[in-house]
């Protein structure tokens, strides 16, 4: 771009945005967290799969004439796996934002992000971990009889509190430390497919030790597109 | 009500000086390297546009070392956030007037 001294004030504007939109591109490596995180997930799998899976009961609840027991079947080792995955993920992002910004002579912006991304999974695995010992009764029936649920907010908490919505909720941030539109509609799709309700009792009998593998693979397989994606579109705009 | 072009600051009204500062407000920092490239200027041409921004406190200038290399590094000052924030705003206010004023009478104003 030359530079003639002055121009109308629409030059101007113009000129301001159009490099405005240069360093934010200069500073967009959105493939790089995709995919990491959705290696992250597929990682994952040997703990859930081989780690020891006890079960938290919670005390007998009276159905009509006799009682049900609600029981949760979790994984030890995911709890020790998703903060130390996802902390060295956080500091294999900052290293390679800070090292790409330093090479391309900007400044970067993605501390915001990794502080969040890092405090969103230490308490939303904290939180899990409350709740695979605070197992909560499903609404529902059980040969006719009704079975009173817990309160729609609890079992809302219940289902957020996971590594990968920690991981959505990071991306939306990163999507606002990048404004990039693109990623926070990508990380809103990745939010709804992680708190969508899957019935697996088709194929996969509970308790096992394959119940947590299909969310892995399907979560971890949505980062990877989108990384993919992104590098692919970033690939055609440079 | 003032005429928004009386808001214009002559130091930042000018396309360059108004580019390092949307630059270096976007990215927080930057080299000296990049607003030569972005901006398509010679080395000699942005130090004197920097020295400009530098002398009326709208810029900071901090020269350092990377390993071997030598590196320039320029950020705003919290002057020069507020310069560039009102910079924009005026020329918004100028632009809305002029569209304004030509809507009404078919004529750009004289």
């Amino acid at each position: 771009m030359s530079a003639p001294s002055t121009g109308t004030p629409q030059e101007l504007l113009a000129t301001a945005r159009e490099l405005t939109r240069r360093v934010r591109e200069a500073h967009r490596g959105i493939w790089f967290p995709l995919l990491l995180l959705g290696l992250v997930h597929l990682a994952a799998i040997p703990f859930y799969r081989y780690g020891p899976h006890p079960m938290t009961c919670r005390p007998e609840l009276p159905v009509g004439n006799s009682s049900i027991t609600f029981c949760n079947h979790y994984a030890t080792w995911s709890f020790i796996y998703w903060p130390v995955a996802l902390m060295l993920a956080y500091v294999a992002i900052c290293g390679f934002y800070v090292s790409r910004s330093r090479r391309r002579g900007i400044g970067t912006r993605v501390w915001s992000y990794v502080l969040a991304g890092t405090t969103l999974g230490l308490v939303l695995t904290g939180t899990s971990l409350w709740a695979v010992h605070h197992p909560l009764a499903q609404e529902g029936s059980l040969n006719g009889i009704h079975i009173p649920g817990s309160a729609s907010s609890a079992e809302f908490l219940y289902r957020v509190a996971t590594p990968a919505v920690a991981i959505g909720l990071g991306l939306l941030v990163l999507a606002r430390v990048e404004r990039s539109w693109a990623l926070a509609a990508f990380a809103l799709g990745y939010l709804t497919i992680v708190l969508l309700p899957r019935d697996l009792s088709q194929f996969i009998t509970a308790p096992s030790m394959w119940t947590d593998l299909p969310h892995l693979v399907v979560n971890g397989s949505v980062l990877l597109i989108g990384a993919a994606g992104f590098a692919l579109s970033r690939r055609r705009t440079t | 009500m003032n005429h928004p072009s009386n808001g214009l600051d002559d130091v930042v009204h000018q396309r360059v000086r108004l580019g390092i500062l949307a630059i270096a407000h976007e990215a927080r920092r930057v080299e000296f390297g990049f607003l030569r490239s972005t901006l398509d200027l010679t080395a000699g041409n942005l130090s004197q546009h920097l020295a400009v921004l530098e002398k009326v406190g709208l810029v900071e200038i901090e020269k350092g070392y990377e390993g071997k290399r030598g590196r320039t590094w320029v950020h705003l000052t919290p002057a020069g956030e507020n310069a560039l924030s009102n910079e924009i705003n005026q020329l918004k206010r100028l632009i809305h007037q002029v569209e304004h004023s030509t809507d009404q009478s078919g004529h750009l104003p004289t």
